[in-house]
């Protein structure tokens, strides 16, 4: 039923080819819209516009065209929320002809378009969302992530937290699906190393933050860490009161990623300095890929990248390499069934910022490492200093591919 | 210090940070029958103010005083320039209030999400607390100042209001001007100035809660939609209108919440949900609202 409504555009495109007189040097006339679905308003805002940077700065080093094919790359707006995501996702696919759909932040909204990606049958790279269940139950030959996943991410940081010597911890999470998704992530690779969870504590979700009774809970039963998954507003509150009740020399607050972003530094004050943060890249990495990489985002940008930068960049290159491959090994054409992008994607070994990349069976990105830094001040203010590089973890299982 | 007395003080710290946040609104909603939902919105001008105050002069004592003038003075002419007129045309039922003003919160948020981003460059910013009430007293155990801060604040503030409302002329005067318009009016006393007045006052104690907020929440674009619900169901609990009551319900609220969150986090989520369908099974009108058909 949907077939014919998409082989229209490829026919107009073919005719305007035949109709318009140019000569072959002219190539450049041939386009491909890729949309970038982005939540510039509300509390990602900022991660947003971080994501985007890294795109571009991968757009501008394809000199912003694949095969031949010119790259248009438009950028909508998804409120963070599912259902303006499914709006502006139809929008790009009716109106604006967009090849392949990218970016994507809110994992709700992100299931949602896996969904409409199939349906549609327009690739959907996803930059950001980490719900395990993008490439678990809600995965199919359409979607792919060139981020990382929930369960992977925590159980890396469980077990490396564990085998430091770590015995004792206590967690705290928003009570909520997600909360509960990285603290059982968490859960496995700490306790699988032989970790004890003392209390798993779950906070009301969006109810005025206090996180006295946690950190106090945390001092009563012994704790050796405080282990979280906060983000944004919250994750700033709980940095601030575990300084306020002057835990910051006894219990350390630990989370990965998302609780020392960045992007968070000048809210916390100066309560994050001294803590040890995880994170899938920083500018500190001293490879050739992200020596290169870094040297480049600021000749662009004039600035050093942030994790947020390297994933809009990954997200990039994955979707610019995808095309041009499945574009080349259709003689030069776009695919009619443009699922060839994404089985040309997930063949590849990036050489991503933060570290080899390659894509597992349920379509999800790979990397061997992630990274433990330590927030320091520096000579221009709080910075990041690296401490150790420890072994990525593994995805849940449940992804059927039909 | 017992586990338990700690969290008698977080609550009662949680009681003060919600009361500060709520008397703004009660005053206008109880004493102007005014639905302004906006209110969330001058909470977080006053916070970005307060942050803005803050970081150019180092100090939180002249966030404190000076950041809450501009929502006042921004509530001032809300109130005289627009709902004003709107009720003296006739819409002055709550639906007409509550959209104007829902909408206007959304505006608000907009704006300052746009000014944080492309101007002040920052998505999470905090307001830095005095050196003095930065750290912790020992009572047993370590307890931040600030919190207590909150605490004689917030009473501070409720003293300040009642005070104000049943023992001053201009007391009089408002509660006077709501009861009956022409008497106030014949008296040669301007009741529109009044009002703006008054609401001018929500707006400004609204600013202070922001301040705040600031200081031991945090700030961005979303705190102002965010203390919509907590507000709300403070003054519906403690009765509308009444600073005694929006005192009690602030206590109930904060109360429920940090003794369910450290004693029975199993039910923390929706603790105060259910309390509040209790109470107003019980007593519609809130514990201090006046009952219904009272003059």
């Amino acid at each position: 039923m949907l077939k014919p409504k998409s082989r229209i555009p490829g026919a107009i495109a073919a005719a305007a080819c035949a109709l318009s007189l140019m000569s072959p040097a002219q190539a450049q006339d041939r386009s491909v819209t890729v949309g970038l679905m982005l939540p510039y308003t509300g509390v990602f805002a900022q991660l947003a516009r971080d994501l985007e940077d890294g795109w571009r700065l991968a757009l501008d080093e394809y000199g912003g065209e694949v095969a031949g094919y010119q790259v248009v790359l438009l950028t909508e707006d998804t409120e963070g929320s599912a259902q303006t995501a499914l709006q502006k996702a139809q929008k790009l696919i009716r109106s604006d002809d967009a090849q392949v759909l990218a970016g994507v932040v809110s994992s709700a909204a992100a299931i949602a378009l896996a969904e409409v990606a199939q349906n549609e049958r327009i690739p959907f790279v996803a930059a950001n969302a980490v719900a395990d269940e993008l490439t678990g139950a809600s995965c199919n030959p359409y979607v792919a992530r060139t981020s990382f996943s929930a369960n992977a991410l925590q159980s890396a940081v469980g077990q490396y937290l564990a085998e430091s010597g770590v015995a004792r911890v206590v967690t705290g999470a928003d009570d909520y699906s997600a909360g509960h998704a990285m603290i059982e992530g968490f859960a496995r690779g700490f306790e699988g190393a032989g970790g004890e969870i003392l209390e798993q504590s779950f906070t009301p979700l969006g109810q005025t933050g206090d996180f006295g009774p946690l950190l106090m809970r945390a001092r009563q039963l012994g704790a050796e860490a405080i282990y979280t998954f906060y983000t944004g507003t919250e994750a700033v509150q709980i940095v601030k009161q575990h300084a306020a009740f002057g835990l910051r020399g006894d219990i350390p607050l630990l989370g990965a990623v998302w609780l020392y972003d960045e992007t968070l530094w000048p809210a916390m004050e100066d309560n994050m300095i001294g803590a040890t943060d995880f994170t899938v890249y920083s500018h500190t990495l001293e490879t050739p890929a992200s020596e290169r990489f870094e040297a480049a985002f600021e000749a662009m940008y004039g600035r050093l990248p942030i994790a947020g930068n390297a994933m809009g960049y990954d997200n990039g290159v994955a979707v610019l390499e995808g095309l041009a491959r499945a574009i080349e090994a259709n003689g030069g054409e776009i695919p009619e069934d443009r699922v060839a992008v994404i089985e040309e994607l997930t063949a590849l070994t990036l050489d991503s910022p933060r570290g080899p990349l390659h894509f597992n069976a349920s379509h999800n990105a790979v990397v061997d490492e992630i990274y433990v830094v330590e927030v320091v001040e520096g000579e221009n203010g709080p910075a990041q200093r690296f401490l150790a590089a420890i072994p990525y973890g593994q995805d849940l299982p449940g992804c059927d591919m039909e | 210090m017992s586990f338990f007395l700690f969290n008698l003080l977080n609550g009662m710290q949680l009681s003060m940070l919600l009361f500060l946040m709520a008397i703004g609104f009660t005053i206008t909603f109880g004493l102007m029958n005014i639905l302004n939902l906006a209110h969330g919105a001058f909470y977080m001008v006053g916070a970005y103010m307060g942050y803005m105050v803050g970081s150019l002069t180092g100090s939180f004592w002249l966030a404190l005083l000076l950041a809450p003038l501009i929502p006042m003075v921004l509530g001032f002419l809300l109130q005289y320039l627009v709902l004003q007129p709107l009720v003296d045309r006739g819409r002055d039922i709550h639906l007409d209030m509550a959209l104007l003003t829902f909408g206007l919160l959304f505006f608000v948020v907009g704006v300052a999400e746009l000014v944080s981003i492309e101007i002040l460059h920052i998505t999470f910013a905090s307001i830095r607390k005095p050196a003095l009430l930065a750290g912790y007293v020992n009572i047993g155990l370590p307890y931040p100042s600030f919190r207590l801060f909150i605490i004689g604040l917030g009473i501070a503030v409720g003293l300040l209001v009642w005070l104000l409302l049943e023992r001053t002329i201009i007391g009089a005067v408002v509660r006077g001007g709501v009861d009956d318009q022409e008497t106030v009016r014949t008296m040669g006393i301007d009741v529109h100035l009044v009002f703006a007045g008054v609401f001018a006052f929500g707006c400004w104690l609204a600013g202070i809660s922001g301040v705040v907020a600031g200081a031991e929440l945090s700030i961005d674009s979303s705190m102002a939609a965010s203390i919509l619900v907590p507000t709300l169901i403070v003054v519906v609990l403690g009765g509308l209108g009444s600073v005694k009551g929006c005192f009690i319900g602030a206590i109930v609220v904060g109360m429920t919440q940090t003794l369910t969150q450290a004693y029975a986090p199993a039910i923390a989520a929706y603790s105060i949900y259910i309390l509040l369908t209790l109470i107003l099974v019980v007593r519609p009108q809130g514990i201090f609202g006046r009952a219904p058909g009272a003059a």
